[in-house]
């Protein structure tokens, strides 16, 4: 492969990326085994459960190994490919994460289609018409995105569009109309965000020098807008969403609970509560793994739109 | 010449009809006769005339998610049964407090020492697999609850593979082995005699096809089980929903049924929706059909909505009650502390702030619907709280200040409270009550793994909850047995005169005898107050008003949907 600055900041971050997954491994395995709360009582559920028992279950699962021991098993198991089996669930963490990833990330992906169409249409709107009522309106609107908690959107939203006026299914996945209303929930504070962020950008952008330039020349406002204006605007916005990824991630979390709908959140939760660590594990890592590759394709946006930047 | 066809058409529809009336009509008597029979109380053979459309499929609202496996001998979990019980059908059914009505079992005998059980098994009943249904299916299902145990025993287990049960093995009670006498005849025989068992053998219970353990495995089974149930297992998408679809073949129902044949809906859709207040919207919406367990504070405007029907049944058990640690050494082994505080509450008070008023006030630890709940407990305490502070200050716990002490102890007691709604709403309750006449409660709220470890390891606290749905009042030995205090018996009770009259109860199956022993028991508990109860559990489930011929089961938890259709 050509050895190109561009390919070599792939590379340099890539394996830059490998210590920060470590840390975290290590990270969320420590903070899980050392938080009080046996899985083996949640184990049996209700049932009364001996305290032979109770030594037979850690030893067949391992949890009477010394920690450092354990981690070591579980760092040897990934290089296998093997993230265990649920403790819980029985079921292999790869199987169950893999069947929960999908839906989280369709609905975080739509949360961000609707942030990013939502959040730039209201910011280009409230730029253009600043300081007159419709720039009030754009702002008040991304006030209440910002403010509203997800929880309770997804709850109103439920209460209008669901349940008093049977519009969209409250429950389940599928196809579309099963996407909307948690797509929305998901997105409207992230749109609120960039709408704020494309609205002063432009106001930056459209005071610039060449901006008078091109109305001068005699472009249409519409093409001084869109073609030159917009498009350096737009770029503290691609950051933020990049970094807000992580952020639709968590809210797609939530949101999951309010719609019912299957995923990763849904999953983190029910193995926190019955403290299932190698199903925890694995959701905490494939979660950094997405938020890693996510800001690495962000940072290589830049690569590519500033060339400054590669080398750095 | 028009007339004339429109006189034929009026006609020939007039005839099929007047026929299909006649034959409803015909039936209906017919059911009716079987019913009044069979001694089946109304509830059970409510509708008999299907004026509906068979077809459709009902979206119904799991509460609670399942627990990993549909496989009935291994989940612990009642929301997982209320999927299984329609695929996997069990040896007989209980609509009622005393009664069980056949299901795969036509009939059976007991022994007269109450520890051998002969089934006359149903013929012509196949599994899905295609496979027959026999006694040896039976035998299977029994002894693969068991086969961990008899691994651990050292013995080579009867049936493998071998599986780590889950609340089955509690149904089963003291099950030893079965006996094959022929395809149709399986004899169970027990180590004891145990009144309870016929109750435990639905849902935990439900019989599976071994040729599809067998050929499955486990694991695949454990995601697509096999029975003779009126629906078959369609498809699971995790923490999304199970679908169901009918089975055709099926007409081996119960005689106590309304519809003994294949069911009237297409497919059973059970979405899992677990906020209460989602769950309850989708029924307004028409989006499912049938939920259970509403949000209480939406019970009004369903009550009031034309279009939905809500479903309310009181459960069978041990109801919501504080469970009083008798082994520590802090005032709660007073017993005069432990009488004010039953004393010190107004539980009418606690119904309404706590549950919205949708419960019962207690005043035994078993349930009122159970068999042998006595009636003479509710003369045992009332809501007084001058006789409260009467008793206290009788028993020298003077006030100091806004705490009573006595000999230097304050009257301070501990309550390690789950992370949950109406857990902390019951504990502030009873802290509020409980300081009006000197007592100081600290509530320590924590999530249900810590807690956990605390009962168990800790013995720390004063004050805990119980609350135990179960089919019949043996679950008093569950809760009170000295054997018990590693489990369920919080309270750390050990009355040996008790202990008796628990083992007599669950050994003899003559109604009058357990019915006395029983009083006696929950008398006892109540007057050295191991317990003080607070309310009965009701189930509110809600449907659509075109659905008609579901029936909830006594344990009000699994609904029998074999003779539901759309109205």
């Amino acid at each position: 492969m050509l050895r190109t600055p561009l390919s070599t900041y792939i590379i340099r971050r890539l394996i830059q990326a490998i210590p920060v997954l470590i840390g975290i491994s290590v990270f969320t395995f420590l903070m899980v085994h050392l938080t009080p709360g046996d899985p083996v009582v949640l184990f049996a559920g209700d049932k009364p459960i001996s305290d032979e028992e109770i030594v037979q279950i850690r030893h067949q699962y391992g949890l009477d190994k010394p920690l450092w021991e354990q981690y070591a098993d579980y760092v040897s198991g990934i290089a296998h490919g093997d993230f265990g089996s649920g403790l819980h669930s029985k079921r292999p963490v790869t199987d169950t994460i893999m069947e929960a990833l999908w839906p989280t990330i369709q609905l975080a992906f739509a949360g961000l289609v609707v942030a990013v169409l939502f959040g730039v249409s209201l910011g280009i709107v409230a730029a253009i018409f600043h300081n007159t009522w419709v720039d009030s309106l754009a702002m008040v609107i991304a006030l209440l995105g910002v403010s509203v908690p997800v929880f309770y959107l997804g709850l109103l939203l439920l209460f209008f569009l669901s349940f008093k006026y049977p519009i969209f299914p409250a429950t389940g996945t599928g196809d579309l109309q099963h996407l909307i209303l948690p797509a929305f929930v998901v997105g409207f504070s992230s749109a609120a965000y960039i709408a704020r962020l494309v609205r002063s950008s432009m106001l930056e952008t459209l005071r610039q020098d060449y901006v008078t330039t091109a109305r001068a020349k005699g472009l249409r406002e519409r093409t001084v807008v869109t073609r030159h204006a917009l498009r350096n605007a737009l770029i503290p916005a691609v950051t933020y969403m990049g970094l807000q990824f992580a952020g639709l991630l968590g809210g797609a979390i939530v949101t999951e609970q309010v719609f019912s709908r299957p995923g990763l959140g849904r999953v983190a939760i029910t193995a926190i509560n019955n403290r299932d660590y190698p199903l925890i594990q694995g959701t905490v890592l494939i979660t950094a793994v997405i938020y890693v590759m996510v800001n690495l394709l962000v940072d290589l946006s830049y690569a590519v739109f500033d060339p400054r930047i590669r080398y750095a | 010449m028009n007339n004339h066809q429109d006189r034929q058409r009026i006609s020939r529809r007039t005839l099929i009809g007047g026929a299909a009336a006649g034959a409803a009509g015909i039936a209906i008597s017919h059911l009716d006769t079987q019913a009044r029979s069979s001694g089946i109380t109304p509830n059970v053979a409510r509708v008999l005339r299907q004026e509906g459309n068979p077809g459709g499929t009902l979206v119904y609202g799991l509460g609670f998610d399942l627990d990993g496996t549909l496989d009935p001998q291994v989940t612990n979990y009642d929301s997982t049964i209320r999927v299984t019980l329609n695929i996997c059908e069990p040896l007989v059914w209980m609509p009622t407090a005393t009664e069980f009505i056949p299901g795969l079992a036509d009939s059976w005998d007991i022994s007269e020492d109450g520890t051998e059980y002969t089934f006359h098994l149903k013929q012509g009943v196949t599994f899905h697999d295609g496979t027959p249904f026999n006694a040896d299916a039976v035998k299977f299902t029994f002894d693969r609850v068991v086969s961990a145990d008899q691994q651990a025993a050292g013995a080579t287990p009867t049936v493998s593979p071998v599986i780590t049960p889950g609340q089955g093995h509690d149904q089963l009670g003291p099950y030893d082995h079965s006996e094959v006498i022929d395809d149709q005849t399986i004899k169970v025989v027990l180590k004891t005699p145990f009144a309870p068992f016929l109750s435990g053998l639905n849902g935990y219970l439900g019989i599976v096809s071994p040729t599809a353990v067998n050929t499955m495995g486990l694991e695949a089974f454990a995601r697509a089980p096999v029975g003779t149930g009126p629906y078959k297992f369609k498809e699971w998408v995790e923490a999304d929903h199970v679908t169901l679809e009918k089975n055709p073949d099926y007409n081996w129902g119960s005689s106590g049924f309304a519809n003994a044949g294949a069911p009237y809906f297409d497919d059973l859709q059970l979405q899992i929706i677990d906020d209460a207040a989602v769950r309850t919207g989708t029924v307004t919406s028409g989006e499912t059909q049938y939920i259970d367990t509403i949000d209480p504070l939406q019970y009004e405007d369903l009550s009031s909505n034309s279009d939905v029907v809500v479903i309310k049944q009181g459960q069978p058990g041990s109801g919501y009650t504080l469970l009083l640690n008798l082994s520590r050494d802090t005032p709660i082994a007073d017993i005069a502390v432990r009488q004010a505080l039953h004393y010190a509450l107004d539980k009418d008070a606690l119904n309404q702030a706590v549950e919205g008023g949708l419960f019962e006030p207690a005043a035994s630890p078993l349930m009122k619907v159970t068999f042998a709940y006595d009636p003479a407990t509710e003369a045992l305490f009332s809501f007084d709280k001058a006789k409260a502070e009467q008793i206290l200050d009788e028993a020298g716990w003077v006030l100091n200040g806004d705490v009573r002490e006595k000999d230097g102890q304050k009257l301070s007691l501990y309550w390690p409270v789950q992370e949950r709604d109406r857990d902390k709403l019951q504990a502030t309750f009873c802290q509020g009550a409980w300081k009006d006449i000197g007592v100081e409660l600290t509530i320590d709220v924590m999530e249900r793994g810590l807690l956990r470890q605390t009962l168990k390891e800790d013995n720390n606290y004063d004050v805990t909850t119980m609350w135990f749905s179960y089919a019949d009042p043996d679950v008093l030995r569950t809760i009170f047995w000295s054997k018990n205090q590693d489990a369920f018996n919080r309270a750390k009770y050990n009355n040996p005169e008790v202990d008796g009259w628990l083992e007599q109860a669950y050994q003899t199956s003559d109604e009058a005898t357990r019915k006395d022993l029983y009083s006696k028991i929950q008398m006892q508990v109540l007057n050295d107050v191991a317990t003080i109860p607070l309310n009965d559990s009701i189930t509110y489930n809600a449907k659509s008003a075109t659905v008609e011929g579901d029936v909830l089961d006594f344990l009000a938890s699994y609904v029998w949907h074999n003779s539901a259709y759309f109205k």
